[in-house]
């Protein structure tokens, strides 16, 4: 244990691991040691439980990985944290699904796709492809105007996210041949099939 | 010759020297028996207050305090500005609980957030993160931060106005048009001045400076 604790600092303690790790792991070692050493961390997210977490993530303004000096964006330092309290999933469910707090949904989105299996993620994430709020996303030193539905699309799509190496996804097709998915029902389709019906009644 | 038991040190017939290693180690005991009982009895008295994670982050917030002043001045006494060392109160982020003197704000925080610290104020990180946080709390205290939010923009007086926004940017722009304005006809007129000068340098080493004769 001792030995565990000098090479991998920040550890979750009393969490059940996720991905067969403990939870923390699931951002690798360069950048939780980059969180664990910058100063948003070590001033705003000590002794957080998931209620005070809430303080800080209602004000974050922006998602992202890492600003232009290399230092972790608030965004992900509060990720590290939400892996280390491990929140119950009707907790993280509630937040990604709260509608006052844009951002707080990203750190909920983000969240579970580091920790759910992939048939979860499709099954959780997919209904906010409906979700067109603005949000803001710091690429380096610029910062880009996006929305959470791209977010999503990001998050669903590209192995890389916030400049976070994302766990590896089976694919669509392939759960939905294991019969573990339903073909997702496009937010087009469900347009497109009113409009055919009013159109009918006409 | 037998070594006397109360004798420390004894010499014998041959003149070599013997010490009575129990009598020594008698009064080591002797010597820190108090310093070891006092020790204990200030930890029971640390551990007696154990604080919980909520009075910790009052406590945090107000020694922060100190951080926010980043930035600001303070006038110090000399005889606390050639202190060197980090104990007791110098130049920087002060902790009164360990009576400890920090150069800069990140050595100061992660000082904050040291296990020997945590000690010190009494704070059992191991006993408050075992606690659970229901969903419940967790509705409750996002109602909590809109209400406070809600009551902040009300308090700023007023909803985003896009409007209100293009107006204060124009005047904006404006006022900065202005100060360009002022600066560049500075910069005309010092370069101005600079050429002036310049020519009647050049003039007066040619030997033809002004109108005024030369010759006496
Ligand atoms: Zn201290």
């Amino acid at each position: 244990m001792s030995t565990e604790f000098r090479h991998d600092r920040g550890l979750a303690k009393r969490v059940s691991k996720i991905h067969g790790v403990n939870p923390v792991f699931l951002i690798e070692k360069i950048s939780r040691e980059r969180i664990l050493d910058s100063f948003y961390w070590k001033r705003d997210c000590f002794g957080l439980n998931t209620a005070t977490l809430l303080d800080r993530a209602v004000a974050l303004q922006h998602i992202g990985g890492y600003d232009e000096l290399q230092r972790p964006t608030p965004f992900i330092c509060l990720g590290l944290k939400m892996l280390q309290l491990q929140p119950a999933p009707e907790i993280i469910t509630y937040l990604l699904h709260q509608r006052d707090f844009k951002y707080l949904t990203c750190l909920a989105a983000f969240y579970i796709r580091l920790t759910l299996d992939s048939a979860g993620v499709y099954r959780t994430l997919e209904p906010l492809y409906a979700d067109y709020r603005k949000i803001r996303y710091k690429k380096g030193s610029t910062m880009v105007l996006s929305h959470i539905d791209e977010f999503i699309d990001e998050l669903l799509t590209s192995e890389r996210s916030c400049d976070m190496i994302l766990p590896r996804m089976v694919g669509r097709l392939y759960l939905e041949d294991q019969e573990l998915l339903e073909p997702r029902k496009s937010e087009i389709d469900s347009d497109l099939e009113s409009d055919e019906s009013e159109s009918g009644s006409d | 010759m037998e070594p006397n038991p109360d004798q420390k040190v004894t010499v014998n017939s041959y003149g070599r020297t013997s010490w009575n290693k129990e009598a020594y180690a008698q009064e080591a005991l002797s010597r820190r028996k108090p310093a070891i009982e006092a020790d204990s009895e200030a930890k029971a008295e640390v551990n007696a207050g154990t604080v919980t994670s909520h009075q910790l982050m009052q406590l945090r917030e107000q020694v922060l305090e100190q951080v926010n002043l980043i930035n600001t001045t303070t006038i110090i006494s000399n005889q606390i500005a050639a202190s060197n060392s980090k104990r007791g109160k110098g130049v920087g982020f002060y902790c009164d609980v360990c009576d400890l003197t920090f150069k800069d704000d990140y050595q100061f925080i992660t000082h904050l957030n040291h296990p020997a610290h945590l000690k010190n104020v009494g704070f059992d990180e191991d006993v408050e993160s075992q606690k659970e946080v229901s969903l419940q709390e967790v509705k409750d205290r996002l109602a909590m931060l809109k209400r406070n939010l809600a009551l902040k923009r009300e308090a700023d007086g007023k909803e985003f106005d896009l409007s209100d926004r293009i107006k204060k940017r124009r005047e904006f722009d404006l006022k900065e048009e202005e100060k360009r304005r002022v600066r560049r006809r500075a910069v005309k007129l010092r370069k101005r001045a600079e050429t002036a000068s310049a020519d009647s340098d050049i003039a007066q080493m040619m030997g033809f400076g002004g109108f005024l004769s030369t010759k006496t």
